[in-house]
């Protein structure tokens, strides 16, 4: 074979090679179920407060959060997390909510979020960032949006450091300020769509939170260290989570508004 | 007939056009980690983040042989709009996302050859799904992270 014909051979597989990899024929592969469910994937708490948003139930929430001061140095350790849970989630709702984007949140809030947090045993860097923001805040650097975008990469590092850290009381510390933050945003939709005379079906969906109630339920009766599960502050929670386990883990279509009513008793004794 | 020097320009170009059919179908080594796929994650969140939406505060990840897959478990919401994006390190060839429901049913996914695969859906009820990445083709770390509008 000659070079010229070795070339037009070499250019002619290399063209319907070319036809092959442009063409849309990709088999399918699909996906069966594995044996274990797979590892949770957390929802963000602006996420679900969005949701919330969306089902039209948060006009009257303005009024019933209160972000109030709170002496976080008199209380001990798992009781301290869960309110520091609570006020983060206020102030997110307060603060990070889309419809406060261009207007800067006030100096009692943004304290309000410096004591929480600097309450909190933290890692190294994440207390640097802390002091760095409030800083930034105080000489109004940082406004609305910005200041929105700079707590969510905040958050962003926050999160997986603390329930990722080898010291057991850092990491039943952070899941206890994620669960009270999940569960007071619950709270305040299950107290409101109570109060409707005929909540949407969509709005009685909004409940179907069975996978959060296991992953806590799972992490603060298996996993958490005795001082964390031993406290009255976690059993009370872990009675709650127990009594509201099985009106969210009802399939779409099969929440009541008796159940919603259920959930909301449950979790007043926490989020009183 | 061809002189020696446009046998030898054929060669050239012979040459070069195997490797570079060569780097496009066999995976590069270099520097593939987790932390790439996560670089490579943060650029396609900052590109979502300017069509209005916010992203979770964490990315869920692992390492994938090519035809393996992983799966993740969630809550998505009704009435949010949700973009769910992924980057592979530079080792994988074509990275794609599937979202299922709770019973495994296939609800969308992506299809594009490509290592950032980016899937849109607006779930029409409340409640748990699996998010499943399929190592197509390559192998390598990827990451996923969820976003919402």
């Amino acid at each position: 074979m000659d070079f010229k014909k070795l070339l037009i051979l070499f250019l002619t597989i290399m063209s319907i090679g070319g036809f092959v990899w442009a063409g849309d024929a990709k088999p399918k592969v699909t996906i069966t179920a594995p044996k274990n469910p797979g590892k949770l994937y957390l929802p963000s708490i602006n996420e679900i407060h969005r949701n919330a948003k969306h089902a039209g139930i948060t006009g009257k929430w303005g009024q019933l959060i209160r972000v109030q001061s709170k002496d976080y140095a008199a209380m001990k350790l798992p009781q301290r997390a869960f309110e520091v849970g609570q006020t983060l989630s206020d102030i997110a709702f307060v603060v990070l909510d889309s419809g406060n984007d261009d207007a800067p949140p006030s100096k009692a809030i943004i304290q309000q979020a410096y004591n929480a947090l600097g309450s909190m045993e933290l890692p190294a860097n994440i207390k640097a960032e802390i002091q760095t923001l409030k800083d930034q805040l105080e000489t109004g650097k940082l406004q609305g949006k910005a200041l929105r975008d700079k707590m969510d990469d905040l958050i962003s590092q926050l999160v997986p450091q603390i329930e990722e850290d080898k010291k057991p009381s850092i990491r039943d510390a952070g899941s206890l300020v994620l669960a009270a933050g999940y569960f007071k945003a619950l709270y305040l939709g299950a107290r409101t769509v109570a109060s409707y005379t005929k909540p949407t079906p969509e709005q009685l969906d909004m409940f179907r939170w069975k996978a959060l109630v296991d992953y806590f339920l799972t992490h603060f009766t298996a996993k958490a260290i005795p001082e964390f599960k031993d406290s009255r502050t976690v059993k009370n929670f872990v009675v709650a989570l127990e009594k509201i386990k099985p009106l969210v883990n009802k399939n779409r279509g099969e929440i009541t508004k008796s159940d919603v009513k259920g959930i909301a008793r449950a979790l007043k004794l926490s989020f009183k | 007939m061809m002189n020696n020097k446009s046998k030898v320009w054929i060669l050239v170009v012979f040459v070069a056009t195997f490797f570079m059919a060569a780097t496009l179908t066999i995976p590069s080594i270099g520097y593939a980690s987790d932390a790439q796929s996560m670089r490579k994650l943060r650029t396609v969140k900052r590109y979502v983040e300017r069509r209005g939406v916010d992203c979770r505060n964490r990315a869920s990840g692992d390492y994938l042989s090519q035809g393996d897959n992983y799966v993740v478990r969630t809550t998505l919401y009704r009435q949010n709009e949700y973009v769910i994006i992924g980057a592979g390190d530079s080792s994988v060839r074509d990275l794609d996302i599937l979202i299922l429901d709770e019973n495994f049913n296939e609800i969308d996914r992506d299809t594009k050859r490509d290592s950032t695969p980016i899937v849109e859906v607006s779930p029409r009820w409340s409640g748990t799904f699996y998010i499943g990445v399929l190592m197509y083709r390559g192998s390598g770390y990827s990451n996923i992270m969820i976003c919402y509008k």
